[in-house]
């Protein structure tokens, strides 16, 4: 193999140093994993290698869900599945870690990450009172959604009113990443219910049931204050 | 390769099982796989009962998980050691709810409230 140039030294080290270090992160819980080999004739496809291993190492991470920092890949990953894994796994991580507004760029992050910040902001969120949530129904924002406290398809299925179920006390504007945390919860089976989904569960119960369930969820998945 | 019946296996492969279809329902909920998570759910749940029955009820196996380093797992193994061991795995509940790791501490904080309304009663 050639001698790398200078500007291609530094990068070489770089990835080097990074791979090393996302390689050992993984063997202090998993002593046996390594990378799988790459085959590399140059000094490009070295630097390739080395990122291509430290990205390993970070979805191995992921997998053993250690609390450790993620790696967020230079280049743009090719799919929206990948793109949200590795940004809701960035959110969760610092939403462990995250204390002070002004720690909140503490994030290295590449050019196609920027898509994805407001969702990651906003995943940071302290959780707000009822009707701060509620109010915030009347505008848009960026890494937000509209959520239905009490479930909107399970409640059209029981033939509750539309005027109820779209009702501006049945609407909140959260994160999305929470909104997408929460409606998961509904949808997984669950020993709480005997095995079934929240969703299952619901079916067939009265609105200030599910209410309540879907207010107690809001809180514990830290949106709504207690 | 076809997977052995949870009566085939052996006290520690149960261990193992259980501890791996927890990393597994991580992933599947980190990627929003939903009808994966329940797939394994059932398989959990078959591992439970397995359990269960051995013995006099060896689920005390899966105290030790509630230190493991994945969410879900902890999760997994604080739910199923509620009816043997109910205080160790109340206070496990907690610690995941405070950790602040979600989605699995809203899912814990939710089983408290379940069970303090009486709609979860471990068995």
């Amino acid at each position: 193999m050639v001698e790398p140039e200078p500007g291609q030294a530094s990068r070489l080290f770089e990835a080097e140093t990074r791979a090393e270090f996302a390689i050992a992160r993984v063997r202090q819980l998993d002593p046996h994993w390594r990378p799988r080999p790459s085959a590399y004739e140059s000094v490009e496809g070295l630097i390739r290698a080395y990122e291509s291993d430290a990205e390993q190492a970070q979805a191995r991470l992921r997998e053993l869900a250690a609390p450790l920092s993620p790696i967020i890949p230079r280049e743009r990953p090719p799919t929206a599945r990948e793109r949200y894994d590795i940004t809701k796994a960035a959110a969760r991580w610092l939403a462990q870690r995250w204390l002070a507004q002004e720690q909140r760029h503490v994030v290295e992050a590449p050019d196609w990450f920027s898509e994805y910040e407001p969702s990651v902001q906003a995943y940071l969120d302290p959780p707000k009172t009822l009707s701060e949530l509620q109010q915030a129904v009347s505008s848009t924002k960026p890494g937000y959604d509209i959520h239905h406290i009490v479930e909107k398809d399970s409640a059209e299925k029981d033939s509750f009113p539309k005027l109820m179920i779209n009702g501006p006390e049945n609407l909140v504007r959260i994160p999305r990443f929470k909104h997408w945390e929460i409606t998961g919860w509904y949808m997984k089976k669950n020993l709480d219910y005997d095995g079934l989904s929240p969703r299952d569960y619901l079916s067939g119960k009265a609105w200030d049931e599910r209410t309540k369930v879907g207010l107690r969820a809001l809180i514990e998945h830290g949106v709504l204050k207690p | 390769m076809k997977r052995a019946k949870p009566r085939d296996m052996t006290l520690k492969q149960l261990v193992e099982r259980f501890t791996a279809i927890g990393i597994e329902q991580y992933q599947a909920t980190l990627s929003g796989q939903h009808a994966r998570f329940n797939r394994l759910f059932d398989e959990m749940v078959a591992i439970k009962d397995e359990l269960k029955i051995r013995n006099g009820d060896q689920r005390q196996e899966l105290l030790s998980l509630y230190n493991h380093p994945n969410a879900q797992v902890r999760l997994n193994a604080a739910k199923v050691t509620l009816a043997v061991a109910p205080e160790p795995a109340r206070r496990a509940l907690q610690t995941i709810a405070d950790s602040r790791e979600y989605p699995q501490a809203g899912d814990a904080g939710m089983s408290l409230y379940n069970l303090e309304r009486g709609i979860f009663k471990p068995t």
